[in-house]
């Protein structure tokens, strides 16, 4: 835990780097979801995806092996409820996402990536906690929906924990920036508005 | 880095056990519920039958209607 105010204002550029990379992961998922409802993603519009590459390398020049493992990770959880897909490469996906790990693993060490996954596993958990009646109403895949509410909340306790153990500070960023990025900058209220009254 | 502690250890094995304890009580109680419900369901087709006067299924009628009662 940083003690000073130097030491804290070193860490600047690894925030910098999490606020951006959260951005992208977040609209490159959306990107491939084709969920229009981001409002950040509308904006940009089809030349969304040259911003999306923009982000990534900038946030990757503040704080590199922290976004490299923020996001092999993103890619490895991503991939956990389609292990056995065949992707565009022609591998399939369980298959790629060892190979991403043990990448990660080589480039910043086995704890840390182990961290990052257990992080980006706990954020995937508590989004789809949060989207759990839009996602029933939509049909979309969701942990809470696939291992019901109170298993997704264990998993979530259990992930969160161990994140939080390895590397309490940056686990508490990441967490905060992607509730902020996903609730306050990539939420379209109007829809939600509309979820609400089709329920009532 | 920190490295996990005992405490850690111990709160991460009551939740992996929570975890599966969950997981266990759930199938179990999948199962169970299948089981009474495909029994009931027999009962309560027969039953509707019986008051319908005709099978619930093909419609085929009964000689003798028994009238429901409450």
């Amino acid at each position: 835990m940083p003690s000073s105010y130097c030491e804290w204002l070193a860490l600047i550029p690894s925030f910098g780097a999490i606020l951006l990379t959260g951005l992208v992961i977040k609209c490159l998922d959306d990107y491939l979801d084709q969920d229009s409802n981001n409002p950040l993603l509308t904006s940009l519009g089809r030349g969304g995806i040259v911003y999306f590459i923009l982000g990534i390398l900038i946030a990757a020049a503040l704080d590199f092996s922290l976004v490299f493992i923020l996001f092999s990770a993103s890619y490895i959880v991503g991939m956990f409820l389609d292990m056995t897909i065949k992707l565009p490469s022609g591998l399939p996906s369980w298959l790629e996402s060892i190979i991403v790990a043990i990448v990660s693993i080589i480039s910043a060490g086995l704890i840390n990536t182990f961290w990052a996954i257990m992080i980006m596993f706990s954020i995937q958990l508590l989004d789809d906690l949060l989207d759990y009646q839009n996602d029933l109403i939509n049909q979309q895949t969701n942990y809470a929906i696939i291992l019901g509410i109170e298993r997704t909340v264990i998993l979530f306790l259990l992930s969160m924990y161990i994140s939080l153990a390895l590397q309490p500070l940056l686990s508490v960023v990441l967490l905060c920036t992607a509730l902020f990025i996903s609730e306050a900058l990539c939420k379209n209220l109007g829809r939600t508005e509309n979820v609400s009254f089709k329920q009532s | 880095m920190s490295v996990l502690s005992r405490v850690d250890w111990t709160v991460i094995t009551v939740l992996i056990t929570a975890f599966i304890a969950f997981s266990l009580g759930y199938k179990r109680g999948l199962c169970k519920g299948r089981q009474v419900g495909e029994i009931e369901g027999v009962i309560k087709l027969r039953e509707k039958s019986l008051y319908l006067g005709k099978c619930g299924l093909c419609g085929n009628g009964q000689d003798n209607p028994i009238k429901q009662t409450e």
